[in-house]
C-alpha cells in the first residue's frame, strides 16, 4: 500500500500538484513540500550558514504558499521556488551577515572539542574550507556558484531564477570559480 | 581550452564533494508549516465575511448615485420642457407682434374683397 502511493507520488508532475494547490489542496502542499524541502534548504544554508535555517525554510513555503494561486505557469515552479528561495536569502543577508560574525567567533572557541579521526578531521577540514571559501564570495557569486555547481541547474534557468541575462550568469560563475579557487589554493589545498 | 574545462570540472567536484551539509531537518517544521498554512486559509476564509458589510455599502452607494443621477436627468427634462415652451411662447409671441401687421393685412385685403364684391354687385 505504501509502495503504491509512493508510485502515485513519485508519477505525480509539478504542475498536477500546483494546480491542486491553487485550489487549496494542503495535502499536494505537503508533497510539494517534501519533494523540494531537502533542495531549497540546502541551496539556503549554502547561502545563508546554519542559523535561522529552519524558519528561512518555513518563510520560502510560506511564500510559496501565499504565492501559488498567481503563479501562471506551474511547469515553471521549481524556478519560482528556486527565486523565492533567493528573495528571502537577499533580504536576510545583512542580518545573517552579522549573525555569522558572531558564531564564527563562537565555533571558532569550540572547534576540534571532539576527536575524529584523520580522514574525518581531513573531511570537517575540507567543509570548513568550502564553507568559509562560499562566504568570501559576494552573495551575488555565491548563489550563481551554488545553483549551478551544487545544485546542478542549468545557466539558463538559473539565469531565470535570478532575473538576469545568460551571459551575466556565465560572467558571474567565471568570476566565483576563479575566487574560491583562490581561496582554497591560498589554504594549501591543491586542485 | 581542454585543460580549463579539466580544471574547472576538478573544481567543482572538490566543491561537491566537501560541500558542507546542513543541519538535520527539524521533524516539527512540515507540521509546523502545515498549522500555519491552515491558519492561513482560516484566516483568508473569515477575511472574505469582511467583505459583505463592504458589498452591501458599495451596493447601497451605487443605488444612491444612480437615484441622483435620475434625478438630474429628470430636471434636465424637465429644463427642456420649460425651454421647449419658452421657445413656443416666444414664437407665438413674435406672432403676436405682427398680428397688428396680420390684421392690417387682413383688413386691406378684406378691405379689397369687399370693393370688389361691391363693384361686382353693382354691376347689373
Amino acid at each position: 500500500m505504501i509502495k503504491v502511493l509512493a508510485d502515485d507520488y513519485a508519477s505525480t508532475t509539478d504542475q498536477e500538484l500546483v494546480r491542486k494547490c491553487q485550489r487549496g489542496d494542503q495535502s499536494s502542499f505537503r508533497l510539494l513540500y517534501q519533494r523540494y524541502q531537502q533542495r531549497v534548504r540546502s541551496t539556503l544554508y549554502q547561502l545563508c550558514g546554519g542559523e535561522l535555517l529552519d524558519d528561512l525554510v518555513q518563510e520560502v513555503f510560506l511564500r510559496v504558499w501565499k504565492g501559488i494561486p498567481k503563479l501562471r505557469q506551474a511547469g515553471y515552479f521549481s524556478t519560482w521556488l528556486y527565486r523565492i528561495s533567493w528573495n528571502v536569502a537577499s533580504d536576510r543577508r545583512r542580518q545573517f551577515a552579522k549573525r555569522q560574525q558572531e558564531q564564527e567567533h563562537l565555533q571558532n572557541n569550540s572547534a576540534f572539542f571532539a576527536t575524529p579521526n584523520q580522514t574525518e578531521l581531513m573531511q570537517l577540514h575540507y567543509q570548513d574550507l568550502v564553507q568559509k571559501g562560499l562566504q568570501t564570495l559576494s552573495l551575488e557569486h555565491r548563489v550563481v556558484l551554488v545553483l549551478h555547481d551544487l545544485e546542478d541547474i542549468p545557466q539558463k534557468q538559473v539565469a531565470e531564477i535570478l532575473a538576469v541575462p545568460v551571459g551575466t550568469v556565465k560572467s558571474r560563475l567565471f568570476n566565483a570559480r576563479k575566487n574560491i579557487r583562490k581561496f582554497l589554493e591560498e589554504q594549501g589545498v591543491s586542485l | 581550452m581542454k585543460k580549463n574545462f579539466y580544471e574547472e570540472q576538478k573544481l567543482v567536484t572538490f566543491l561537491k564533494q566537501y560541500r558542507p551539509a546542513p543541519p538535520a531537518t527539524n521533524i516539527h517544521i512540515e507540521e509546523q508549516l502545515l498549522a500555519i498554512v491552515s491558519q492561513e486559509r482560516l484566516s483568508k476564509s473569515s477575511n472574505w465575511l469582511w467583505v459583505i458589510p463592504g458589498a452591501i455599502a458599495t451596493g447601497l452607494l451605487l443605488i444612491y448615485g444612480s437615484l441622483i443621477r435620475d434625478n438630474f436627468v429628470l430636471k434636465i427634462a424637465k429644463q427642456t420642457e420649460d425651454l421647449e415652451a419658452f421657445m413656443v411662447n416666444s414664437w407665438q409671441g413674435s406672432m403676436d407682434d405682427n398680428q397688428e401687421l396680420n390684421e392690417i393685412y387682413n383688413l386691406e385685403t378684406d378691405w379689397l374683397m369687399l370693393t370688389k364684391t361691391q363693384i361686382s354687385s353693382a354691376q347689373p
